[in-house]
């Protein structure tokens, strides 16, 4: 064959590889050694850190990066090489033995590569199918950690057009990762540390240094790379303050979310819940659990059907320092470790003590098969008692395995990948601001304990696992949170309930509600009984001035607004008339309509000297008031009528000392309160100067309930004038009947 | 009173007041911009013509003269290129003066020519008996009616476009209606002798496409003349393959004026790509459409005949289906070859070149089927000819070239020097037709990044764009 044919038909067969790496035009030709520094003539003889190490510092790589053993076996072949391969055969190599040009398909790591060990990572072009591999026996450092451990798939394809069932996949037509989808590949983010090319490559601690302008040049860069791979996380590229425009609160979510809160609030991957790799399957494989992929017995993944995952939302501190409520998964991972070393035993070893000449042990499918039919299916694949585990012990040890004991441990993985468009993103407000909230959702943590021990959490975790890990039905365990509270000790507006404020506000409420209800239904049993004294309708007198009811009004209007918008906000998702924002939006406004039209009013009422009307007047005060007590307590249910006030006041003492109470204590305290509550979006650092939202929206609520409870009071007292509507008259036309007996009208409802 | 009115007012204002609070503090995102005017399906009643049309005709233009009698408006159709397969008069780049061009005078890589073959070729002519320049196309009953206007699909225009013997016209009469996407398609999608030989985006499965084919059409249930409006019967839109220029076309934006993506980015691409680049991710889908046709292929006796590759009266065909279109800077201009100009018969000649380029800032990327071939030219004076081939005495009954060459020649009155080849040529089909739904359109990496549709070189830039920047 000529040489050009050859050269033709190896173009050919490499095609496919050359989606993923292509020939590097400026990679030094170089002959691949052994470990002894030999040079050999087949991929399997070579040693990457030798050949590698031949120009590249592998002892500088090997001290620096993060894909070290045990976790890891990458070596630079895995992450560098096109199939993760070099094609290493003696025509490929020259006179030397230098592999030839054609053959070196080297360059940065490429989707397929990391996809190796990390899950469904695919290239541009390619379909989204879960490859046989992903449930086989697990290599070294094979974890599918983004995929089975995060759900995530990263792909430019549209879900909609994958081969995967995916629950109304119809909708789907976004991509399954956005980055990938608009080129943005996994070096962008986990780029090497020290790399020229990144201008924000940074070292030391000098804060006031945002960069590092003495950087490696290109040349020392390619013999010396940091391989402790960059994190950047989302606000690396990012800025989600000038997004966001429709959320309220928005420096507060920023502040306090974590990104993926809402961009990855339902990946679309399968993600484990559990990898029990004390069993085997049929396939090889350990038992995996998922979480959000509804399987009947012989389903692959393919056919199964991927619901949303619903991650766990806990306190977590991002890879800038902060603390951020983020989304994890927790995935158990079990396997067989032998007492004696401490060392896991090879799961090949736990294969082959479940199964023998490529079916189950006998004696494993009697001991295992729960429902007798013969087969052992993946739900009764489980060491759910001392005995089924003790028989596999048993077949360990027999295998040579000293002492093998079940250990599990809780592994959390951060949900950052495989996040779609911001079509996708989460945007109901109730999702989180209900009593029901996802922030206290219960988690399961396992289904059922291999071996009956309990995973064990991590050391030194980035990630807070509030709440109760208890014993859930079934055998397993739940992680159990406080259905009031949220992570990281937030305040959630809708969901955290300030239990005794909230408790004694409602009962004050309701005590007032019962006292009025019981002293209405007196008047309206005892109205026959009375001495029947008429009273007769005198003069009318013109007692409030336009602007009075003018101020009255508004003062109601936007008062009734901000308890029925307060309240809505308090219970979202019980009452659902409006969606979060809009209740917030509109208790802000009148709000605002309220403080103005109070200033107003206290200046209105200090020029007219009008404000004479609610400062009690010291003489005969006490007297008065237990005269106008009597009368509510006993005269009005026998109609008498109503005691005079002080000569020239319009509000009786009882009025004024309510009125007192209400202007310059309730009302500056809701004023404040929701000013620092709103605050915590635009000035957190004032809101946190007293304590945030923790002691002030107690506070806010509290007051809520006093002014609920006395606009129950203030409405029922209107009722009591000479007729049921004649305060009520008079405040909308401003005249009121004068008793004759009582030549200072009574009036004086606000 | 006043008072009280006054009070009345206040209050009113006070409410007024905080409704425009709260509108100002929601802030609601600006309510989507109006898509197509004529967006929902509509159900077009039409006025039966059955009780006034009379029980017999004899011949077709009496159908058209009963017309006439209450339509007498309707002869305005012989103004439009319908008729005359003639455009208004305009400037030809690269040459001199201004010509009137369209089908009646042009070449085409597919049937070639019309003159001297209007047998067959005039079978779509929207009249009566178009045999040879002798045709009067000053004669209203001439006009072909029912071709665009019945409905019963079961009339058919045989030789010269008179209707096959067959034909029931008292039937096609009594069934007229507003034309349907039947009528258009019984012309447009067999244009080149057969199912989408010429538009890669135009078949006759366009008459009940599925959604995702052509959302127009699919989803919406939109007729042909919902975008191809025909005031006073001057159909609007331009075929690039027999104009030079886009006046009187239709256009994405005529409907979708001012429309904006969710994606920000997506909305640079707009000044430098055609809505069409996105949107019509692919052509052909269902139907295959004609790619390559070689007639130097053509009169041989060994090979089998078969619609798809070969045929001996055409020759050698190639088609292709679920195509990906190739990419071109088009600002709306062409150039076109026109009968007698000079080729140079070692290279390809483009019939209709799109003009543009990077440089050019009104020209766009645009997407199109490029319909490729081998025809014949006279080899002693070096330019394209017209031979006579379905005519009578044509090269499908004779399979003789030299004849063809000499029955061409007095047919178009084009000087033949006795020396015959086949030259390469190509036709430039922008496709504006099949737009699929926004879910199937081109997304970042059709484009960018290592498997690009897009030769960026070739379109003019550096490299991919997404890493040395847009055009400037």
């Amino acid at each position: 064959m000529s040489r050009p044919l050859v050269l033709v038909l190896s173009l050919v067969l490499a095609a496919p590889a050359a989606a993923q790496q292509g020939v590097n035009p400026i990679h030094p030709a170089f002959a691949p050694l052994d470990a002894a520094g030999k040079k050999v003539r087949t991929a399997e003889e070579m040693n990457a850190d030798k050949t590698c190490g031949a120009c590249h510092d592998a002892v500088y790589i090997a001290a620096h990066t993060d894909h070290k053993a045990p976790r890891s076996a990458a070596t630079c072949v895995q992450c560098h090489v096109s199939e993760a391969r070099l094609d290493i055969r003696p025509e490929r190599l020259d006179a030397e033995g230098k592999l030839r040009r054609e053959s070196i398909r080297i360059g940065t790591p490429r989707a397929a590569n990391c996809a190796g060990c990390h899950g469904l990572v695919l290239d541009v072009g390619s379909a989204v199918t879960i490859p046989a591999a992903f449930e086989a026996a697990p290599g070294p450092g094979r974890t599918w950690s983004l995929t089975r451990g995060e759900g995530a798939i990263v792909a430019a394809q549209r879900m909609s057009d994958s081969f995967l069932d995916l629950e109304g996949k119809e909708s789907l037509a976004v991509p399954w990762d956005v980055h990938a989808a608009k080129l943005v590949d996994c070096i962008a983010c986990h780029y090497a540390r020290n790399s020229p090319a990144r201008t924000d490559g940074k070292q030391g601690s000098l804060r006031y240094l945002t960069a590092d302008p003495r950087r490696q040049t290109q040349a020392e860069f390619l013999v010396r790379p940091d391989h402790r791979l960059a994190e950047q996380d989302c606000r690396g590229c990012h800025d989600p303050l000038k997004a966001h425009a429709f959320l309220p609160y928005r420096e507060r979510h920023m502040a306090v979310l974590a990104c993926a809160v809402c961009h990855a609030s339902g990946l679309m991957g399968p993600a484990a819940e559990m990898v029990d790799a004390t069993a085997v399957t049929s396939l090889g494989g350990p038992v995996v659990r998922y979480r959000n992929v509804d399987r009947r017995p012989g389903d692959t993944l393919n056919t199964a059907t991927i619901r949303p995952l619903k991650p766990l939302l806990v306190e977590r501190v991002e890879s800038d320092g902060v603390r951020r409520v983020a989304p994890v998964n927790l995935v158990s991972r079990y396997r067989w470790v032998s007492r004696s070393d401490g060392a896991d035993v090879p799961f090949a070893t736990v294969a082959r003590a479940w199964i023998e000449g490529g079916a189950y042990a006998p004696e494993v499918v009697a001991a295992f098969d729960a429902d007798r039919n013969g087969r052992l299916d993946d739900l009764e694949l489980r060491l759910d008692t001392p005995q089924k585990t003790d028989l596999i012990a048993a077949r360990l040890r027999a295998l040579g395995v000293e002492d093998p004991v079940v250990v599990g441990n809780l592994d959390v993985h951060p949900l950052a990948h495989g996040i779609s468009t911001r079509d996708r993103a989460l945007k109901d407000c109730n999702a989180c601001h209900t009593e029901d909230s996802r922030l206290a959702d219960d988690y399961v943590v396992a289904s059922y304990l291999p071996g009956g021990s309990a995973p064990r959490p991590p050391d030194g975790s980035r990630v807070a696992l509030e709440g109760l890990i208890a014993p859930s039905a079934g055998g397993g365990l739940l992680l159990q949170r406080d259905r009031e509270a949220a992570p990281g000790s937030l305040h959630v507006l809708g969901h955290s309930r300030q239990a005794w404020t909230n408790r004694v506000g409602f009962l004050i409420f309701l005590a007032v509600l019962l006292a009025t209800t019981v002293h209405a239904g007196l008047r309206f049993a005892l109205r026959r009984k009375r001495s029947h004294v008429e009273h007769p309708a005198g003069d009318k007198e013109y007692v409030f001035g336009r602007y009075e009811r003018l101020w009255h009004w508004t003062m109601a209007l936007s008062g009734i607004v901000l308890i029925a918008t307060g309240l809505e906000v308090h219970g979202t998702g019980k009452w659902n008339v409006m969606d979060l924002t809009t209740s917030v939006a509109i208790h802000n406004a009148f709000a605002v309509v309220l403080i103005v039209n109070a200033f107003l009013a206290l200046f209105y009422h200090l020029t007219t000297a009008a404000i004479r009307n609610f400062i009690p007047h010291p003489k005969g005060f006490l007297a008065n008031a237990f005269e106008h007590m009597t009368y509510q307590a006993r005269g009005i249910f026998y109609g008498e009528s109503h005691p005079r006030n002080a000569a020239g006041q319009k509000l009786n003492p009882l009025q004024q000392v309510t009125y007192l109470a209400l202007l310059n204590v309730l009302f500056p305290l809701q004023i404040v309160t929701g000013a620092l509550i709103w605050a915590v979006g635009k000035l957190p650092a004032v809101a946190n100067a007293v304590g945030g939202l923790h002691y002030v929206a107690p506070i806010h609520n509290l007051g809520a309930w006093m002014f609920l409870t006395f606009f129950v009071l203030h409405v029922y007292l209107v009722s009591t004038g000479r007729t049921p509507t004649d305060h009520l008259k008079s405040m909308i036309t401003g005249y009121q009947h004068v008793d004759q007996d009582a030549p200072v009208p009574e009036g004086a409802e606000r | 009173m006043t008072k009280k009115y006054l009070l009345i007012g206040t209050l009113f204002l006070a409410a007024a007041a905080a409704v425009v609070g709260i509108a100002v503090a929601v802030q609601r995102p600006p309510a989507a911009p109006p898509l197509a005017p004529e967006f929902s399906k509509r159900s077009r009643p039409h006025f039966d013509h059955a009780p006034v049309t009379p029980a017999k005709f004899d011949g077709p233009q009496a159908v058209t003269r009963s017309c006439l009698g209450c339509h007498p408006d309707a002869a305005h159709v012989m103004k439009s290129s319908h008729w005359q397969w003639l455009g208004d008069e305009v400037v030809v780049p690269g040459h001199e003066g201004k010509t009137r061009i369209g089908k009646k005078n042009l070449l085409n890589n597919f049937c070639l020519v019309n003159r001297g073959n209007e047998k067959t070729c005039t079978k779509c002519h929207a009249g009566y008996g178009w045999a040879d320049d002798s045709f009067d196309f000053t004669k209203a009953e001439n006009v072909d009616c029912l071709v665009c206007h019945e409905r019963t699909g079961t009339y058919v225009k045989g030789m010269y476009g008179i209707p096959t013997k067959e034909t029931d016209l008292v039937a096609a009469a009594r069934s007229v209606g507003t034309p349907q996407r039947e009528n258009c398609l019984g012309c447009h999608a067999y244009g080149g002798g057969g199912q989408g030989v010429k538009h890669g985006d135009i078949d006759s499965s366009l008459a009940h496409p599925f959604d995702e084919e052509d959302v127009h059409m699919g989803r919406h249930g939109f007729l042909c003349v919902d975008c191809h409006k025909a005031p006073d019967h001057q159909i609007q839109g331009r075929s690039f393959s027999v104009g030079v220029e886009d006046s009187h076309g239709v256009a994405c934006t005529d409907c979708h004026a001012g429309h904006k993506h969710t994606d920000a980015r997506v909305d640079t691409h707009v000044k430098s790509v055609a809505c069409q680049t996105c949107h019509i991710p692919e052509f052909a889908g269902k139907l295959p459409t004609k790619a390559w046709w070689d007639w130097s292929k053509a009169g041989d006796p060994t090979r089998k005949d078969d619609t798809h590759s070969y045929l001996k009266i055409k020759g050698e065909f190639a088609y292709e289906q679920a195509a990906v279109p190739e990419y071109r800077w088009f600002n709306g201009t062409g150039g076109r070859y026109l009968l007698g100009d000079k080729i140079d018969p070692r290279k390809v000649t483009a019939l209709n070149p799109p003009l543009g380029s990077i440089d050019d800032p009104k020209a766009k990327i645009w997407p199109f089927k490029i319909h490729r071939g081998k025809q014949p030219y006279d080899a002693g004076f070096n330019y394209l000819f017209p031979p006579v081939t379905g005519g009578t005495g044509g090269y499908w009954t004779t399979f003789d070239w030299e004849s063809a060459f000499r029955l061409g020649s007095v047919a178009s009155k084009i000087p033949y020097s006795g020396k015959y080849g086949f030259a390469p040529t190509e036709m430039y089909w922008p496709l504006s037709h099949m737009v699929s739904t926004k879910e199937k359109a081109l997304a970042c990496t059709d484009c960018h990044g290592e498997k690009s549709r897009m030769d960026w070189k070739a379109l003019g830039y550096a490299a991919d764009p997404i890493k040395t920047g847009g055009r400037q």
